[in-house]
């Protein structure tokens, strides 16, 4: 366990390195994060045109959480590039688990979509006039996180599908975080979904999550927030044990049929 | 003109090669249905108009930033720039050529958001006023191509141009009020809004699927070509100037 960790420090350092080599603080703040704000703005801003106060309410706290989903999912494209660099061959070669690396890849992504949604979560509502029940809202941004956590694991699971067809990174991209913004109670409730279509969004992350986070701003009951949150973390279990299955298979794979190499 | 057919047809090829690169064509829906499915939640038929329009214009806008402003920074990446630069002929005129032909491919997200609209949610809105409708249309991707080439060049002057792009998008459709109308915006940035044509474009093209007389045609038209030439010629005059400044400076790699 503990080399485990020492490996997905070293990866966390490593995944920190490149992000950096692209954002800084400043690109972050001023591209990413006010993109991100803006789009949670421009929901709001339908719901105002409906002329709702609830609609504004729903519309931008959902959005406010879905943004985070961007960043999560964006481990899709750090995995596929993880692999065509062609370092899977020296780490099945090594004593410790590729797949440390390969589900720990798109961490401090995550960690940029955690901080954007609660900045957006304590910037936006007073400008819309959304009341939040402080200071109970302060947990709200534990809840973002483990939303978070499970919208990243459906990404590892959604990478390790990709990762055979590495010209698909983009739009499995795209389709995996459009897919949760627009089934799972983002912009209008589950209930307005057909029945088959909610049975899907039951096992999709944010479902449950986002659930959670809206009964517990309207001040219900913390044993329908503490369901809501456990269902998501199972979801999100559900998703990661999925995706280290098909890594573990696609290694398995590649020793057998030689392709292993191929992924440079 | 021969260079610029070039441009047309060497992009259709690229694009038969990399179909991956129409990635705005498989995110429309997801658009179509997020805004049909809050207007009809909210029992508000009166603004279907809208949730048709947003993610028409979004996928004009989007087509814009994701296909044909990385035409120049992908010749960068590939190294082909310079290649470029060094032939005989303009080089621009074939960069114009590849945008315009991405831009024209800009029109596919209106057939595929009444489609779908059709098809999933049962609802297609009347367009009482055709001719305005296409007009404003047609207008509004030529000033889609002239924004492309002020964007494209744009983005020569950056080595990370996409967070820039990235950035690109909802601030836009926000100002622009493909969805929302203008007037729902704070008063501070409501003048912003007059510099963007697809506000124009977004608030014409509502009128001419509404019942009413649409007043002043002419000149609203007039301002979203105008935005359009505005671009075009700044995008030609900045495109050159990097060029030149690369070239001068040696630097054309990192241009």
């Amino acid at each position: 366990m503990r080399d485990q960790l020492r490996v997905l420090k070293h990866g966390l350092i490593a995944s920190w390195t490149m992000y950096s080599a692209f954002q800084t603080w400043k690109t972050w703040t001023f591209t990413w994060l006010s993109r991100l704000l803006i789009q949670a703005c421009f929901y709001a801003l339908i719901g105002r045109m409906l002329g709702s106060q609830q609609q504004v309410d729903y519309l931008l706290v959902g959005n406010v959480v879905a943004v985070m989903a961007i960043d999560a999912t964006v481990v899709i494209l750090l995995t596929v590039g993880e692999r065509q660099s062609g370092t899977l061959a020296l780490m099945v070669a090594a004593p410790a688990s590729h797949l440390t690396t390969y589900l720990g890849r798109g961490l401090v992504n995550l960690g940029s979509g955690v901080a954007a949604s609660t900045t957006a979560f304590l910037v936006l509502p007073p400008l819309f006039g959304v009341r939040l029940p402080w200071p109970w809202a302060a947990a709200v941004p534990l809840m973002i996180f483990v939303v978070g956590l499970s919208c990243y694991c459906y990404g590892t699971c959604v990478a390790s599908f990709v990762l055979g067809f590495p010209s698909a990174r983009w739009l499995a991209l795209n389709l995996s975080y459009l897919v949760l913004m627009t089934f799972c109670g983002v912009n209008v409730p589950t209930s307005f979904w057909p029945d088959w279509l909610r049975a899907v969004t039951s096992v999709l992350p944010m479902t449950h999550g986002l659930a959670a986070i809206r009964v517990f701003i309207a001040e219900g009951p913390t044993s329908t927030v503490l369901v809501r949150l456990g269902l998501e973390v199972c979801v999100g279990a559900a998703w990661f044990a999925v995706a280290a299955v098909s890594f573990n298979r696609m290694v398995r794979r590649g020793r057998r049929d030689g392709t292993i190499e191929f992924g440079g | 003109m021969r260079l610029f057919l070039s441009g047309v047809r060497t992009q259709f090829w690229l694009i038969r090669r990399q179909p991956d690169e129409l990635l705005t064509l498989c995110t429309i829906p997801f658009t179509v249905v997020m805004m049909l499915s809050i207007v009809m939640h909210a029992a508000r038929p009166d603004l279907v108009a809208n949730a048709f329009l947003a993610p028409t214009l979004i996928g004009l806008w989007g087509f814009a930033t994701g296909l044909a402003t990385t035409v120049l920074v992908g010749e960068r990446w590939t190294s082909t720039l310079e290649l470029g630069m060094a032939a005989p002929g303009a080089v621009h005129s074939v960069y114009l050529g590849r945008i315009s032909a991405v831009m024209v491919l800009g029109v596919v997200p209106l057939g595929e958001t009444w489609l779908l609209g059709r098809l999933l949610f049962g609802v297609t809105p009347a367009v009482h006023h055709p001719w305005v409708f296409w007009a404003a249309m047609a207008a509004s991707v030529f000033a889609m191509i002239g924004t492309s080439l002020l964007l494209a060049a744009s983005m020569l002057l950056s080595r990370n141009s996409n967070n820039y792009l990235n950035f690109l998008s909802f601030p836009i459709y926000l100002l622009s009020g493909v969805m929302v109308p203008v007037q729902y915006l704070p008063e501070f940035l409501q003048p912003l809004s007059h510099v963007i044509f697809l506000s124009w474009s977004a608030e014409l093209m509502r009128d001419a699927m509404a019942v009413g007389p649409v007043a002043g045609t002419g000149w609203r038209l007039l301002a979203i070509t105008g935005l359009g030439v505005a671009a075009l010629v700044g995008g030609r005059v900045l495109l050159a100037a990097t060029l030149r400044r690369a070239r001068e400076l040696g630097v054309v790699t990192y241009a």
